[in-house]
């Protein structure tokens, strides 16, 4: 996949996180581990934990992060937000990770390339779809007597300016 | 009360349940809901990640074709409210982005003033219509039902941003009750579906959603009823895939949309509320 930014300005903004994170670590977090404890991904999935994450952060393995699973399994509840006593918010370290991920063109779930590419094709991250029933059989929003889906008005100036837009904030 | 209807991705374009009910029982308790023509993805399942400022665009873009019709937007999805909520504070505190997305709106004549607001069909229900009209409005009181229920993550949180309920969220207990059932506490209430990592970690988000399903059945109670078409999706037609990947066949639990539920109560008949689409056995809560 493409990349807006390279390799050396990948690794400069991962010191600036390590070198922040890392002093909110210091100074800030008490490692109480409620962030883990609260985490509902952490009851089920071994390996998967808050508090460890934010450390590695701190500890300058963001490389290993940014090519790993572990940042696309969090499910942003904002559980580990709300229960932090000190208001730091692993989620929000995990969503800059995502970010410079995708950005630094490293791993980025398919499932989400097929939504930007809904919207871009319809307005929506997908197209109405005949819908399963319980019994069997489908049955789609004419059946049902609802009119078709509006979308975005003029397809091709909507395309026109989401390309524009995504473009500027490359830009920015 | 009339609203600019946005009812997100999700209902219009697969979980039609969530957008009939929706529909039925909100007009039947008299509100009017208007089109919005034009209308697309909030940006928020799309473009957060990728390119923050294109779905903070997409957001500003729907604001503003409500604005055009004059009225204040009802969403019926958890994420799409956040995402009302979270941009149109980003666009007030960030002027540089302001002026790149008023230039993106211009291009098809659109202009967003922050005169809108946003409500979450909870908001709508409980504090707008408000509980008393809502009891009133039963003609098949749900008694000797007890169900779970899911306000589903961003109802409530973040806290720091004006959310439709509070950081101990009641407001979907009350409008349950309010139909005659009890809601009691189950472990795990307010704990993630596992819905927004569907598309990244299918495994995972079956095992968290499981997790949850697990809870209610071990609870003893008769189904979960959510608000929001991304919980109420992968709480209710996933659970086959959940039963294949645990190997745990007593994953098997009635869900139900709450404006479903609300419709049984008020009489309306099962199809008109989309009540075939829903994959879980949902029969056991219509037929008791």
């Amino acid at each position: 996949m493409s990349s807006d930014i390279n390799e050396i300005e990948v690794r400069f903004i991962s010191r600036m996180l390590t070198r922040l994170v890392g002093e909110m670590n210091a100074t800030v977090c008490e490692q109480c581990g409620k962030c883990s404890s609260a985490c509902p991904v952490s009851k089920e999935i071994e390996g998967f934990n808050p508090r460890q994450l934010i450390a590695k952060v701190a500890l300058g393995k963001i490389d290993e992060l940014l090519r790993g699973d572990a940042i696309w399994t969090c499910t942003a509840c904002l559980k580990c937000k709300e229960r932090c006593p000190e208001d730091i918010s692993p989620y929000d370290v995990i969503l800059i990770l995502r970010n410079l991920a995708y950005r630094a063109g490293y791993s980025y779930p398919a499932g989400y390339d097929d939504f930007i590419k809904g919207v871009k094709e319809s307005g929506f991250i997908s197209k109405p779809q005949a819908v399963r029933i319980r019994d069997d059989g489908k049955i789609s929003r004419g059946d049902l007597g609802l009119p078709e889906v509006s979308g975005p008005g003029d397809l091709a100036l909507f395309k026109v300016v989401i390309q524009g837009i995504i473009k500027a904030g490359r830009e920015i | 009360m009339k609203y600019a209807f946005y009812p997100g991705c999700l209902s219009q374009t697969e979980q039609f349940g969530c957008l009939l009910s929706a529909r039925e029982t909100l007009q039947r308790l008299g509100l009017k809901l208007e089109t919005m023509d034009g209308s697309s993805c909030c940006g928020y399942q799309s473009f957060r990640l990728s390119s923050p400022i294109t779905w903070k665009f997409l957001t500003a873009r729907n604001m503003a074709l409500a604005e055009r019709l004059g009225l204040d937007i009802l969403t019926i999805c958890n994420e799409c409210n956040l995402s009302f909520k979270q941009v149109k504070k980003a666009l007030s505190d960030d002027p540089q982005l302001r002026k790149h997305v008023d230039e993106a709106l211009r291009v098809e004549g659109l202009e967003y003033h922050a005169k809108n607001e946003t409500y979450h069909i909870v908001e709508v229900l409980h504090d707008k219509i408000g509980v008393e009209r809502i009891s009133d409005s039963v003609v098949r009181p749900l008694e000797n039902l007890r169900f779970a229920t899911h306000p589903g993550c961003h109802l409530f949180r973040p806290k720091e941003l004006h959310m439709p309920d509070e950081a101990e969220p009641h407001k979907l207990d009350d409008l349950v009750k309010a139909l005659g059932a009890e809601t009691p506490d189950y472990p795990g209430k307010l704990d993630c579906c596992g819905s927004s990592i569907y598309a990244s970690d299918e495994g995972s988000a079956l095992k968290v959603a499981g997790r949850k399903l697990r809870s209610v059945k071990e609870s003893g109670l008769d189904g979960i009823v959510t608000i929001c078409p991304h919980c109420f999706r992968m709480l209710d037609a996933s659970q086959g895939d959940m039963r294949a990947a645990s190997g745990d066949e007593r994953l098997r639990v009635p869900v139900i949309h709450y404006t479903q539920l609300l419709g049984l109560a008020m009489g309306i008949n099962t199809t008109k509320l989309g009540l075939q689409f829903n994959m879980s056995p949902v029969e056991l809560i219509y037929r008791l």
